[in-house]
């Protein structure tokens, strides 16, 4: 790595003066370069969480139906007769940023590996993407390779992708987004945790070969704004194996299934420093790790290079000494590669050894749990710090507005997307992309389904992070009404920007503020998570982006509502404490009109409306459910016609008996809405606002001096009109 | 009747596989790529997914397994053979179904419900259990190498022979196979490979179950 | 590309038509170094 010669080898590495000063304090001594290259590592943003982990301390991580909660691999929830569901999202901006294919590729292989490490064997992933606006050429090449990527190393490894969101906003033009999701399942006394365990119990390494991937990752690329010259980053972005994957994956459910491991972990950011360190920690002993037992793929490797390396497809496990051949064995069968690198020991320490020789020695408390966490210094914004661009005149009329909403890439159809991603692969797909409001999974195993749905609007938590924040959450629960869902837990990814500022610090802040609050209300556990600091580039921080996934559980998968309407007929309704406003609002954003300011949403009445809507699916009393979110009641009505090819009228009157202006009903946005249709009488009785019929080739809204009149043909085209956008030659 | 699904390291849908031939009234086992017995079993099914990871070509690795073996003995006694997606591949490969997939047209993976038009074949088995060629079965496709292809001369033979066993309906052929071919028999009838996947199509609650029928077609060849 | 070591080209010359190319849908060619 270059830099500036005159630059101390601790601050090129990411520490400061007094972190070193505290790292010489912990030792004894100055550390060695070995020594220094892991404490840069474990101290570093993307590791130690040191400017989130106080906040992180807010967050409400209990309930009856936690089985595992943060702190271990991934997070787990009981989902009854004896199984859990496991699940966690995590972040892979940075590599994304400077190679997306193999950026987001080993996001989701990464994100397999926590939850395969706990025993869990993968059911589906999901992912959260965040680009620039699709006119530049920069972003859809990030898109393109993004999703290539997701496709190519989930499709291999045959884990179905069913569901994720994607916004095209300005602000990730420099710092996009990925953020990848993973479900798991288990018989809960299946699962293991990381803790190493068992003084002289044999540390085994399994799985792909070491190399020089990532070299410096977790400090070079998390933890650092990313500037000009980051062309010099790229060799440190992992390359991705799924077909490795699945081997070890394999290899590592037979081993726990057969009860041959004491504790499993897997490498990620970090590599072997990280996992040895972490298992350490986690079970109160030491490690001693002899780094010329490590099969390597390139020759000449320094012992600092063996133990930070990001090599990817590489699980590490504790086994008793008797036991060691039958592992070998097992990893054999499947073709994956074993080698017993290392013991445990009660020393308290990790000892890195060369060929016997002790090449580094640090305590693990030092070294896992010393960093020093820090205090932000928050300040809230004067004023809107994002700027505006106009894409649609404010003389626009309803018609060509209602278009422009739905032709808006964050709002538009992205079956382009979803479509190079098996969903259905493992037979567990109920709901497939866009069929409903949240992906559903049978779990005949344990004769029920689980629902899951991943949201997070930056923009709307750049007006106000606290109030966006709650929205997030809530979205997620109203995301699992509609297919007859109740929330178990809930894992999160908060994207932001540098810390050290003050005002992605008070984003930080808030945002945390709002989710600790809004789960707590709603008695959802957090049972896990990750935070991506220094998303800022040269324009300044990325919107705030708390990225919030929800896992429900639902007892008949037959019973599930789509988002699409069902048969012309069928009465349409609105219902919930929805009250719309045009701040934040997609239309907001379209005319330049962009400022702070986010209504307070009543979280009790969503999460009765919730309950309304979940309970309604379950009885089969509805035929769509549909929640309003991008693009206000206009666009989630025209979504569920265009869907189902099914046009409609709608009066949106008694909405503005509420308050509303014609334009914020019919564009305004907020939570509490629920999009129903069904029997009129069905509607009636759920205390749900009829506003219309289903039945046309047109859609039509009565609002005042706005309504309008669209052909179902031209707001499909509309909302079909991603793939173009998205393949534009430059 | 027992069938027996083929795995190997990479497979993906194999137990999607499995589970389709027990909700079709059979019996059905998993074969490890190393087995060289079949354990008597009565028919085979090489199942989706990217054994081997692709290397070199896709299912040009597997074509090779001892089991692959077993199941080319099976097949010239006249057992049934279905190739699923990889497993399409794998039978083009090991020369027991004519023709070769190569990369999808929009150089895409594409996963997306499928009409298929099914085409009767020499067999008596077949014309009996379907009416003519009107039949249209609505099946998932999901793949990145899917585009059949072999020479025009050798797909004369093949349609003058009924060895075409099912097309893309109009509209439906997104990877750019030749002549909309999305499966091929044998000469027999005995052995049967198509692109989309008929395992994924025998459950209500996933989608149609259109894709019984695949399987149901070769139960008079065990 | 495929790199390997033989002793034998006409070996090396049926080695590619029955695992390293596809003849259908591949051609070959074979280099020495």
């Amino acid at each position: 790595m270059t830099g500036d010669s005159t630059m101390p080898r601790h601050r090129e590495l990411g520490l400061t003066d007094s972190e070193y000063d505290l790292i010489v304090e912990k030792l004894g001594r100055e550390p060695n370069a070995v020594e220094l290259a892991m404490f840069s590592l474990l101290w570093s943003e993307h590791c130690a969480y040191k400017h989130s982990r106080k906040l992180l301390g807010r967050l409400p991580t209990d309930g009856p139906r936690v089985v595992m909660g943060p702190g271990e691999n991934a997070g787990a929830v009981d989902v009854g007769s004896g199984y859990a569901v496991a699940f966690k999202v995590e972040s892979h901006n940075h590599p994304s940023a400077v190679e997306p294919f193999q950026g987001a590729a080993t996001g989701v292989g990464g994100i397999l590996r926590d939850v395969f490490a706990i025993g869990a064997r993968p059911i589906a992933v999901l992912d959260s993407l965040r680009f620039g606006e699709l006119d530049s050429v920069r972003s859809r090449h990030l898109l393109d390779g993004a999703v290539r990527g997701i496709g190519h190393y989930g499709n291999s490894i045959g884990v179905p992708n069913v569901g994720g969101e994607i916004y095209f906003e300005e602000p990730y033009e420099h710092n996009c987004l990925v953020n990848a999701m993973c479900i798991g399942f288990a018989k809960t006394e299946a699962m293991v945790r990381a803790a190493a365990a068992g003084i002289g119990n044999t540390v085994v390494l399994m799985g792909a070969t070491t190399g020089r991937d990532g070299i410096g990752g977790a400090s070079v690329l998390a933890s650092a704004e990313l500037g000009e010259g980051d062309d010099a980053k790229r060799p440190t972005v992992q390359v991705g194996d799924p077909f490795e994957e699945s081997k070890v994956l394999e290899c590592c459910l037979e081993l726990l299934e057969k009860g041959l491991l004491v504790s499993l972990q897997d490498l990620g950011a970090a590599g072997l420093t990280s996992s040895a360190g972490e298992m350490a920690s986690a079970g109160g002993v030491g490690i001693d790790i002899d780094v010329a037992k490590v099969p390597l793929r390139e020759a000449d490797m320094e012992p600092f290079e063996i133990m930070v390396s990001e090599s990817q497809e590489r699980m590490l496990a504790v086994v008793e000494p008797s036991r060691v051949a039958e592992v070998r064995a097992i990893c054999d069968k499947w073709q994956t590669g074993s080698a017993e690198i290392g013991v445990v020991t009660d020393s308290g320490r990790v000892r890195i050894l060369k060929a016997g020789e002790v090449v580094g020695d640090m305590p693990v408390e030092a070294l896992v749990d010393g960093c020093p966490l820090y205090d932000l210094e928050p300040e809230a914004p004067a004023g809107w710090i994002y700027g505006n661009r106009q894409t649609l005149a404010p003389s626009a009329d309803s018609e060509a507005t209602l278009l422009a909403l739905l032709a808006a890439p964050s709002i538009a159809s992205k079956q382009w997307i979803f479509q190079q991603y098996d969903s259905i692969v493992g037979s567990r797909t109920v709901r497939r992309p866009e069929a409903a409001d949240a992906a559903v999974l049978q779990l005949p195993e344990s004769g029920n389904a689980i629902a899951v749905s991943i949201d997070g609007n930056g923009r709307r938590v750049a007006c106000e992070p606290y109030n966006g924040t709650v929205e997030a959450v809530l979205e997620c629960a109203q995301n699992l009404a509609c297919v007859g869902a109740e929330p178990l837990g809930l894992t999160n990814c908060l994207n932001f920007g540098n810390p050290e500022k003050p005002v992605p610090a008070w984003q930080l802040d808030r945002a945390i503020s709002g989710l600790a609050v809004v789960c707590e209300e709603l008695g959802v556990p957090v049972v896990g998570g990750n935070v991506s600091l220094y998303n800022e580039g040269p324009d300044g921080p990325i919107y705030p982006t708390p990225v919030v996934a929800m896992v429900g559980e639902l007892p008949n998968p037959a019973q599930t509502a789509p988002m699409g309407f069902a048969k012309a007929g069928d009465a349409i309704a609105l219902l919930g404490p929805f009250a719309p406003t045009l701040q934040g609002s997609e239309l907001a954003k379209q005319r330049g009109e962009l400022a702070m300011g986010l209504p307070e949403p009543d979280v009790a009445a969503v999460a009765a409306a919730c309950a309304t809507v979940r309970e309604a699916v379950r009885a089969g009393r509805v035929a769509s459910a549909h929640d309003v979110s991008d693009g206000g009641l206009a666009c989630a009505l025209a979504e569920s016609a265009i869907s189902s090819g099914l046009g409609f009228r709608a009066d949106l009157q008694d909405l503005r008996e509420r308050g509303c202006s014609p334009e914020e009903a019919l564009f305004g946005e907020g939570t509490g809405g629920f999009v129903l249709s069904g029997e009129r009488t069905e509607l009636e009785a759920l205390g749900a606002l009829v506003i219309g019929e289903v039945g046309s080739t047109t859609i039509e809204l009565a609002a005042g001096d706005r309504s309008l009149v669209i052909g179902l043909v031209d707001a499909t085209e509309a909302w079909r009109s991603l793939d173009a956008r998205a393949e534009a030659v430059a | 009747m027992i069938w027996g699904v083929l795995q190997f390291p990479g497979s993906c849908d194999e137990r999607d596989a499995l589970n389709a031939c027990e909700v079709v009234g059979g019996e059905a086992r998993l074969i490890w790529h190393d087995e060289r017995d079949l354990g008597g079993v009565d028919g085979i099914v090489v199942p989706g997914g990217f054994s081997y990871g692709d290397y070199l070509r896709a299912g040009a690795i597997a074509r090779f397994s001892p089991a692959m073996e077993a199941v080319a003995e099976l097949a010239a006694a006249g057992g049934p053979v279905l190739g699923i997606c990889n497993g399409f591949q794998v039978l083009c490969e090991a020369g027991l179904l004519p023709g070769a997939l190569l990369r999808n047209q929009e150089l895409r993976f594409i996963c997306k419900q499928a009409d298929l038009l099914v085409v009767d074949g020499p067999k008596s088995a077949d014309i009996e259990r379907f009416s003519a060629h009107q039949q249209v079965l609505s099946i998932p496709m999901k793949h990145g190498e899917g585009r059949y292809y072999a020479p025009d001369a050798m797909l004369d033979e093949m349609e003058a022979k009924g060895q075409v066993a099912y097309r893309y309906a109009d509209g439906h052929n997104a990877n750019g196979s030749v002549r909309d071919i999305a499966g091929v028999r044998n000469e027999r009838g005995n052995v049967v490979g198509l692109m989309p996947h008929p395992e994924h199509a025998v459950d209500p609650l996933t989608g149609s179950i259109d894709g019984r029928k695949v399987f149901e077609a070769l139960e008079g060849f065990a | 590309m495929v790199e390997l070591e033989a002793d034998d080209l006409d070996q090396l010359g049926e080695l590619c038509e029955k695992l390293l190319a596809n003849p259908l849908i591949e051609d070959y060619e074979i280099q020495p170094l």
